[in-house]
């Protein structure tokens, strides 16, 4: 949720708790106003009434009075001496709506001209409670809506411009590389939370940033330091083996150690390129083509291939194209296809089936299942096969973890290993 | 001809000295930046082999002076950073090649040739072994002035051995250069041998009196009969 619309939330619902209550109170208020204003008139009425009947034979309109707004009784003095003015809520039936109406009745005693007493009920005009509790409503729900739609006003405007810097500084928390920037000076804010938050923020991608370059500077280093005497104890023994007076004896012991140096040259090189790739200092990204990456290191591995007689079958349904570094891209498949031959049996069979969004490389081979859980670990490698170095699918898998792509090995029913690199 | 090698590593500089001066080169070395920068701006070299993290200094900015000094001086830059950046910086700069650490020394002698072959103006120049003689330019192999047929591969080993002849020519050297820097990692070199008995056989054919022997558990060596 949107800190926009959650405060807006809260808001509105807190609001609409008021609102309700408040209506309940002013409710009650209105209702009291209207019956003490509705009990004022009817207490001049009565007097207006009292007054006109002055003249009138009561007894005889005791009788008729019926039909308008007031009813006259003959009672006993005894009577009309405890009699107080009462106003009470009563439902008063009305023949034209054909409904009981709620009215207010004021019951009063009073003595005429003749001596006689009497009691005298006056009502009021309807009260409709429900009406007036429906216009309450309809008024007080408008009154909510206009409020709610300056309170969306306001968060729009204000509420937008006061956490403008943070948005400021999550953007550019999302957009920055270790890699690849420099670091920027956020943008200057008034308010001192948000100041204080960048100042923060700098301060700790300014420590992961020289962390991170010292840690570059070792791996590059560490390569310097090994590569350089690794090749020159290479080039010695090349240079050595030569030397005129040698026996072939001789030459094939100094082949083995060239072998052995080239291994541990290689090993190097390998754990070199995974913590490049984990290290992400592969930054430059573009739209690779799989197709032609295929297509050509399909045709690189022609002479392996020949050589071992296995035939590759290469089905493109379509072309996958994907936003990555290419150097990993062609490693990758370089790696995977690699692993796909030289695992293989003689005369063994490659399946490749490219789609839009994965690729499987299916290979037949006389190896049992792997731990498909384990062959992505470094150094978990086939104790057979001689000078694997036990790195190519740890490569695969840094890979496939720096790009977003996901890498899977399943065994086949029909004995066949399978890899497949999908979104 | 002279070769300039700039490089810090003591037993490297020695080693590839060694390697060029068996080669019939005349081999000048530097070890630091400063010395590096005395000789360049002093001499003129046919090829200058730089190592880029040099004490003193960086070595892309002995490559940008000789620029400045308008010298035509080929140079191969060699480095352990297997970095994509200096390389793009080295080749803009001018370099004429990029090797990087650890190479095979009968790549780097490969590379030599190649940028001082490119950069002679008399002519073209031909690689001559007997009566082998190869165009590379044309990429035509001749023996006794007669064309022998050859596919690509078969010519670049051919044209690699060559270079390196009278060497030993390991596998992998042999993969690196004509199958490219992948490949390094195949493990198993054993493909070549089917390139390898094709040429020969091509080369007796046309009665070539060179012949490529097998070295156990190295690779190959191109020599006279």
């Amino acid at each position: 949720m949107k800190l926009l619309n959650y405060t807006l939330f809260y808001l509105s619902a807190t609001l609409f708790a008021i609102v309700s209550l408040w209506a309940v109170l002013f409710y009650f208020q209105l209702l009291n106003q209207v019956k003490f204003t509705i009990d004022e008139g009817l207490a001049n009425y009565k007097i207006l009434i009292i007054d006109e009947l002055k003249d009138e034979n009561l007894i005889y309109l005791q009788e008729v009075s019926r039909g308008k707004n007031y009813s006259l009784k003959n009672i006993s003095e005894e009577y009309a001496l405890q009699v107080r003015d009462t106003y009470k809520d009563t439902l008063i039936y009305s023949s034209v709506k054909n409904i009981y109406e709620r009215t207010r009745l004021l019951t009063t005693a009073f003595v005429a001209e003749d001596g006689q007493y009497y009691e005298m009920n006056i009502i009021s005009q309807e009260l409709d409670r429900g009406k007036l509790i429906q216009k309450l409503a309809t008024s007080l729900l408008w009154l909510y809506l206009f409020v709610l739609f300056s309170i969306v006003l306001v968060n729009n405007f204000v509420l937008k411009k006061t956490w403008k810097p943070f948005y400021e500084i999550l953007q550019y928390l999302k957009d920055f590389r270790l890699d690849k920037d420099s670091l920027i000076e956020p943008a200057k804010t008034k308010i001192k939370e948000f100041s204080n938050l960048n100042e923060t923020v700098q301060k700790l991608l300014k420590e992961n940033v020289d962390v991170y370059s010292s840690q570059k500077q070792f791996i590059e280093n560490a390569s310097h330091e090994l590569q350089t005497p690794l090749a020159i104890g290479i080039n010695k023994l090349e240079l050595l083996a030569g030397a005129k007076d040698l026996t072939d004896e001789h030459i094939q012991k100094i082949g083995n150690v060239i072998q052995t140096l080239q291994r541990l040259a290689d090993l190097n090189k390998s754990l070199l390129l995974i913590s490049k790739i984990e290290n992400k200092q592969f930054l430059l990204e573009e739209q690779v083509n799989l197709d032609n990456i295929f297509t050509r290191i399909i045709e690189d591995f022609t002479d392996f291939t020949e050589y071992r007689k296995i035939k590759i079958k290469y089905n493109k349904k379509e072309n996958w194209i994907f936003q990555m570094n290419k150097n990993l891209a062609e490693i990758l498949i370089m790696n995977l296809v690699k692993n796909a031959i030289f695992h293989n049996q003689p005369s063994g069979e490659i399946d490749i089936k490219l789609s839009s969004s994965q690729f499987i490389i299916e290979n037949t081979s006389d190896e049992p299942a792997l731990p498909a859980d384990k062959i992505f670990e470094r150094f978990n490698k086939n104790q057979n096969k001689k000078g694997s170095t036990g790195l190519g699918l740890s490569i695969v898998k840094a890979i496939a973890d720096a790009s977003g792509l996901t890498v899977s090995y399943s065994y086949t029913n029909s004995g066949n290993h399978l890899i497949k690199v999908s979104l | 001809m002279k070769i300039l090698i700039i490089e810090d590593e003591p037993e490297m500089l020695e080693l590839v000295k060694q390697f060029l001066e068996d080669e019939n080169y005349n081999v000048e070395t530097a070890d630091n930046f400063n010395s590096g920068m005395d000789k360049i701006v002093s001499y003129d070299y046919d090829c200058i082999l730089l190592d880029i993290m040099l004490p003193g200094g960086n070595g892309l900015d002995l490559l940008k002076e000789l620029k400045n000094l308008n010298k035509a001086d080929s140079v191969i830059i060699i480095s352990a950073k297997n970095s994509l950046d200096d390389k793009i910086k080295g080749l803009d700069l001018g370099a004429d090649d990029y090797l990087t650490k650890p190479f095979h020394i009968a790549e780097l002698n490969a590379r030599i040739k190649s940028v001082i072959r490119r950069n002679k103006m008399d002519g073209r120049k031909l690689l001559e072994l007997e009566n082998l003689k190869i165009d590379i330019e044309e990429r035509l192999v001749l023996v006794n002035n007669q064309t022998v047929e050859l596919n690509r591969k078969e010519l670049d080993i051919l044209i690699f051995l060559m270079m390196n002849k009278n060497r030993i020519t390991r596998k992998s050297a042999i993969a690196e250069n004509i199958w490219g820097d992948y490949i390094d990692q195949a493990n198993d070199f054993d493909f070549i041998y089917s390139q390898i008995k094709n040429l020969r056989k091509k080369l007796r054919v046309y009665g070539a009196n060179v012949e490529i022997s097998a070295i156990y558990g190295m690779g190959y060596k191109l020599t006279s009969k």
